[in-house]
């Protein structure tokens, strides 16, 4: 019941079949091609990976991902407004 | 293989047999049990009993890519524990084809007195230095080169290490316009000039290394170089070759752990100036160069010419801590004014991480203005000076806030933090807060670690820094850079095949990673002895307390976490 409840609040906090409206900015040598910074408006619910593949990204090229500043995975639910960055892969020295 | 064992108060250089004891070493795995065997823990670090190590890693000399690293190893005045830094350019390899396994600095020349030791294939001999005593690592570089040849490694001290500053590196030549790569951390240029000794001359050497298996060594290094070309990070098309370590500092400004203003906040506003795709741009817009390499062979090539308006150089390179701890760290969001700060710590023998934190706390203070950089240039100048308020800032963060009484102090184990806020990067915080080195994100670096932590939770993260610890000693103590680690990481056999291609050892998987939890153990041991505690270690207590923003952000791994992290070593 309690799981239940929990997938309903999530749904619930994201819209079910809303639209996502979110502020994305690519980095560094990925796609340099694509522009850099974007707004996109695209059906909800998505994962990060189809808001990458959405965009013209190969989630494979994908380094670093965040959203509103918190480091993510190419396999989560994407809020309805966010600011999500996508890095090319890098390493700290 | 030999040992050159430079006595400086008998003025005496010689060559030594290696002791059985370190006969499997190399690099950090050398320094550190050298330094357990033979510097009584408990000593000064500026005295006569301390050993001042330059060490190669064991891939060095066989033209392994990456693998030239020249390790520098002593007692360090910073931290009071066992220390070792590395260094590109060329001495690492060079030494190694010299059949040269380390040179050991012992004792202490007379007061007053400054020597070079010059190196080639047969002889090692002190030689007067009064013609270099008093310049920069620079200039320094420039006159012995002119005396001793274009192609010779220098080795050198600035004005920090004369002062025994115990924020003084240690510099190196490297490959055509690198003239300036650092074994930077932890006071050991202060440990070089309490020797009396200014410059290391080495010859550019003819012997090559023999191997035991020439067929598995060419085999397996062929194929490390391959993977490493291929790899999206190090590849010519990967963000190291392109942009350098500037690479990373969007997206750690994203994660908000890009120390800002003395590490008051981790996002800066200007970040997009600092970043390395603006490096680039600026760079190739002025005839500069970006994808240069600090030692030859190198295929990764993540090092820069930093140019500037007129096209003349202002430094060579410009890396992401520079940009750190004397960009944002300062309030300064222009990549010309990082550069020259880097460039006069380079030149005065500064460690730009220790130096920078040191003035982001004096700017705290209020002895110039965050963003104000002629101010801080002439702070920076009086460092160089030497005079007593330029001593107080060469000697580090944590005397700078003792005598300013600034209790904002980003140091652990009395060495600054580098460019990753431990309370938005808490992987970081544990390998800060744990590691025999002190503050070294080199020692453990956790930004970029996917799928296995959420930087900003507490879960996970001993863990992390422990196996991150385990492969920074296995790449120190075998002379290869960092960004090399992707192909032994995937393949530990690739690493052992190389060691036992060069040595015919009969390595295994097992007895490489023995060897480098083995280092570990050692530098715990002397910090034990040292007299180091726990307490020592600890994150500053203001970042326990103090949120960072962007994330309100506190540093939150409890001490009974860090203090297990090596239960399982």
């Amino acid at each position: 019941m309690k799981r239940i409840l929990g997938g309903l609040a999530q749904i619930a906090c994201n819209g079910i079949g809303g639209r996502l409206a979110i502020d994305v900015e690519i980095f560094g040598s990925l796609r340099p091609d694509l522009p850099r910074r974007q707004t996109v408006t695209l059906e909800h619910p998505l994962t990060v990976s189809q808001v990458a593949t959405s965009i013209g990204l190969n989630p494979d090229e994908i380094g670093l991902i965040v959203i509103d500043g918190v480091q993510s995975e190419l396999d989560a639910a994407v809020p309805t407004t966010c600011r999500l960055c996508f890095f090319a892969p890098v390493s700290g020295g | 293989m030999n040992l050159v064992r430079v006595d400086m108060s008998q003025l005496r250089a010689q060559f030594a047999p290696v002791p059985p004891l370190y006969e499997r070493l190399g690099g950090r795995a050398l320094t550190a049990k050298l330094l357990l065997e033979e510097v009584p823990p408990t000593r000064d670090a500026l005295g006569l009993h301390n050993k001042l190590i330059f060490a190669p890693g064991l891939l060095a000399g066989a033209n392994v890519t990456t693998a030239g690293r020249l390790s520098v190893g002593a007692k360090s005045p910073l931290t009071g524990g066992t220390k070792e830094a590395n260094a590109g350019g060329t001495g690492g390899d060079t030494l190694a084809k010299m059949g040269i396994k380390a040179i050991v600095i012992e004792k202490q020349a007379k007061p007053g007195e400054w020597y070079l030791l010059h190196v080639t294939e047969d002889s090692a001999e002190l030689l007067p230095a009064h013609d270099v005593r008093g310049l920069g690592t620079y200039a320094t570089a420039d006159k012995l080169q002119e005396r001793f040849g274009a192609d010779s490694t220098i080795i050198s001290i600035g004005q920090a290490g004369e002062y025994l500053m115990h924020g003084a590196g240690i510099a190196s030549t490297g490959e055509r316009d690198q003239r300036s790569n650092h074994a930077a951390r932890g006071g050991l240029g202060a440990v070089m000039g309490s020797k009396g000794l200014k410059a290391i001359v080495i010859d550019n050497a003819r012997k090559s290394l023999p191997l035991a298996d020439a067929e598995l060594f060419r085999t397996t290094s062929k194929r490390f170089a391959q993977e490493l070309i291929n790899d999206p990070k190090t590849g010519q098309k990967g963000s190291q070759h392109l942009y350098g370590t500037a690479s990373i500092v969007a997206a750690v400004n994203e994660i908000g752990s890009f120390p800002t203003r003395n590490f008051s906040s981790g996002a800066f506003e200007h970040s997009s100036e600092l970043r390395g795709e603006r490096l680039r741009e600026v760079a190739l817009a002025r005839g500069g160069k970006v994808g240069t390499h600090c030692m030859p062979g190198c295929v990764i090539a993540c090092r820069n010419q930093y140019v500037d308006e007129a096209g003349k150089p202002i430094v060579g390179t410009l890396q992401y801590e520079a940009i750190a701890l004397v960009g944002s760290n300062l309030g300064l969001g222009n990549l010309d004014d990082v550069a020259l700060l880097n460039y006069m710590c380079n030149d005065f023998g500064l460690d730009t991480i220790e130096t920078g934190a040191a003035l982001g706390i004096a700017l705290e203070a209020g002895l110039a203005k965050f963003g104000d950089v002629e101010g801080i240039i002439a702070l920076l100048k009086q460092v160089g000076e030497g005079t007593v308020l330029g001593r107080v800032i060469g000697n580090g963060a944590v005397t700078t806030g003792r005598v300013l009484g600034i209790r904002r102090v980003p140091a652990t184990l009395g060495q600054a933090m580098p460019g990753y806020d431990p309370r938005s990067l808490k992987g970081n915080g544990v390998t800060y807060a744990t590691s025999p080195q002190g503050a070294d994100h080199t020692a453990g670096n956790a930004f970029g670690a996917r799928k296995e932590v959420n930087p900003l939770a507490v879960q996970g993260q001993k863990e992390l820094s422990l196996k991150l610890q385990i492969t920074a000693a296995m790449l120190d103590s075998t002379g290869l850079c960092l960004f090399a680690r992707p192909p032994v990481l995937a393949d530990p056999q690739l690493l052992v095949d190389m060691i036992n291609g060069i040595y015919g050892w009969g390595w295994t998987k097992e007895d490489a990673d023995r060897a480098h939890r083995d280092v570990l153990r050692t530098e715990l041991e002397f910090n034990r002895r040292a007299g180091i505690t726990s307490a020592d270690y600890r994150i500053p207590e203001y970042m326990r307390e103090e949120p960072l923003a962007p994330h309100n952000a506190v540093f939150d791994v409890p001490d009974s976490g860090l203090d297990a992290v090596f239960s399982t070593l």
